[in-house]
């Protein structure tokens, strides 16, 4: 892109206010006329007031267009300090001043984004391009903010009155069960829930802000959800983004956080690991809901999608439900831009078969005893009971989330047959705890270097 | 809207001095507008984005400026015609 020189577009706008008073003269001098004054109305009184209206909105906009045109002009020219660039990104100008944004990392160190108001320092998180220091504090700053309004939100809750059994009972129920339930009696969160949430968020919030190996990549305060890496993730050669499940987002982030740092740990060189906080369901009765996981899905997409060009690997990891919406970021992605899906403990991915999923290598695992076994394959069985058996929400197409991805006629690959030593895990929450295999297995199939990806060499436990 | 009390009488100067306004209008928006090519015309160094938005903003606001010029012209023919003409008070169509 080529920028403008800033005299050339002041010597644009220069004339514009001479203009815009020849057409304002022009404007008074049909409307003072005495004789048009006079008249008391009549089709062409109406066009000359047409005429009149005309020269008026004319002026206007053209002084509306003069004004961006100076405020380009004086962004251009002040270009030259982080600062004084800011407006450059706010008007979306491609300059070369804009390469203090890329490469000119020197000045980019003088930002102080606590000096920034909300507007600008949002319109600066919205840009693609900040080297990663400067977006971490950008983003730090962002999320500093947020937390401090937070704390007045969890002051204004009021006090709960505790948990009904309805409430209890609710959780087990499909979203769309609620829903219908919800003129009868409130089944949403108690207030005493909401404000354990607002506190945790809170929490969760100051530890990524305690944490200075974090690189917050972004954060949107609608979810809540937030996006943190371990290592570099415009250089890596390899990217792995983490999904978690149900119950996991800003609010409870200890978890998928040591998760994270325990891949991270395994293979460190070359490699970034992203937590990708998205606002998962709640609890497993609004896990059937394919809503959220279709939003963070395409969020992580587009997350994808914006980074820099690079020949890097990239795998996707989702857990529980975060399978689901991994899957779904999976194919919204642009083609080509993952290279393998990894699903632990899949209640389903939204798809019947990895014929839907473009990508070249979907793996699939499930722990013995893992329960998320009943919920696979949940609304298949619901809608093969006899009409009126089952709740009309549950016969709903976009209830429950699909076929069970181990199934082998879903076609992923087993990750257990990945040759692995350590812990075999039971249940549904260690898939990636440190020392177990199925880690390591994850970390085999992230790092790219399976000679024949296609059969893999022995089969395994876990 | 004739009113019975009036009776209507040809105001000649007042319909010159409608037609001077407007064609003096005319002139003054073209020249603007003129104008206003002319710079698009003139800046050679601006590309990108921001100058796509210029472009489109002047594209639309010149065709708007033709409106006004189009609305002229249709008074003009009308005066011409003398399909208006200006009583005292009164104004009165074919």
């Amino acid at each position: 892109m080529t920028g403008a020189d800033p005299a050339e577009l002041d010597r644009a706008a220069r004339d514009g206010p001479a203009q815009a008073w020849t057409l304002d003269h022009a404007a008074r001098g049909l409307d003072h006329l005495d004789g048009v004054r006079r008249w008391r109305g009549g089709r062409h009184l109406a066009l000359v007031a047409e005429v009149v209206t005309g020269l008026r909105r004319l002026g206007e906009r053209f002084a509306a267009l003069d004004a961006w045109v100076e405020q380009v002009a004086a962004a251009l020219r002040d270009a030259d300090t982080p600062t004084a660039a800011l407006p450059l990104l706010e008007l979306g100008v491609e300059h070369p001043a804009s390469h203090l944004v890329t490469a000119g990392a020197v000045r980019w160190q003088e930002l102080r984004p606590g000096l920034l108001d909300d507007h600008r320092l949002d319109a600066l998180a919205a840009t693609a391009r900040l080297p990663a220091p400067v977006r971490d504090r950008v983003q730090r700053e962002r999320l500093a903010r947020w937390v401090s309004r937070l704390d007045d939100r969890v002051a204004a809750v009021p006090e709960a009155p505790g948990w009904s059994p309805l409430d209890r009972l609710a959780t087990w129920v499909d979203q769309r069960l609620l829903e219908l339930l919800a003129p009868v009696v409130d089944l949403h969160d108690s207030p005493a829930e909401q404000t354990a949430r607002l506190r945790a968020e809170v929490d969760g919030v100051r530890r990524v802000l305690a944490e200075p190996g974090l690189a917050v990549l972004s954060f949107d305060p609608g979810g809540p959800s937030v996006r943190i890496a371990l290592g570099d993730v415009d250089t890596a050669g390899r990217l792995v983004v983490l999904l978690p499940g149900t119950a996991t987002g800003l609010h409870a982030i200890d978890e998928p956080l040591v998760d994270a740092t325990a891949l991270h740990r395994l293979l460190q060189h070359d490699t970034a690991v992203v937590l990708d906080l998205y606002a998962a369901p709640s609890d497993l009765g609004r896990a059937a809901d394919r809503v959220p996981g279709r939003d963070a899905g395409a969020a992580t997409a587009a997350f994808l999608a914006a980074l820099p060009p690079s020949t890097r690997r990239v795998t996707l990891v989702g857990h529980s439900y975060g399978a689901f919406t991994a899957a779904h970021a999976a194919r919204v992605a642009p083609s080509g831009t993952v290279d393998a899906l990894v699903l632990l403990g899949a209640p389903g991915v939204g798809v019947a078969t990895t014929a839907e999923l473009p990508v070249p290598e979907v793996w699939a695992d499930r722990a013995p005893g893992d329960p998320i076994g009943v919920v696979a394959d949940l609304d298949e069985h619901l809608r093969r009971l006899p009409p009126g058996w089952v709740p009309a929400p549950l016969t709903d197409p976009l209830a429950g989330l699909g076929p069970d991805p181990t199934d082998p006629e879903f076609g992923a690959r087993p990750l257990s047959a990945l040759p692995a030593g350590g812990e075999v895990l039971r249940g549904h929450l260690d898939y990636l705890t440190a020392g177990t295999a199925t880690l390591q297995r994850v970390a085999t199939v992230v790092s790219g270097t399976l000679p024949t990806p296609d059969r893999p060499t022995s089969a395994g436990g876990a | 809207m004739l009113t019975l009390h009036q009776q209507p009488t040809h105001d000649a100067a007042s319909t010159q001095e409608l037609r001077a306004a407007v064609v003096n209008a005319r002139a003054q928006v073209r020249d603007v507008l003129d104008a206003r090519e002319r710079t698009r015309a003139a800046i050679d160094s601006w590309r990108g984005p921001h100058r796509d938005r210029y472009e489109a903003d002047t594209t639309a606001l010149l065709g708007s400026g033709r409106a006004v010029v189009a609305t002229i012209d249709a008074l003009l023919l009308a005066l011409d015609q003398e399909l208006v003409v200006v009583r005292s008070g009164v104004e009165v169509g074919p």
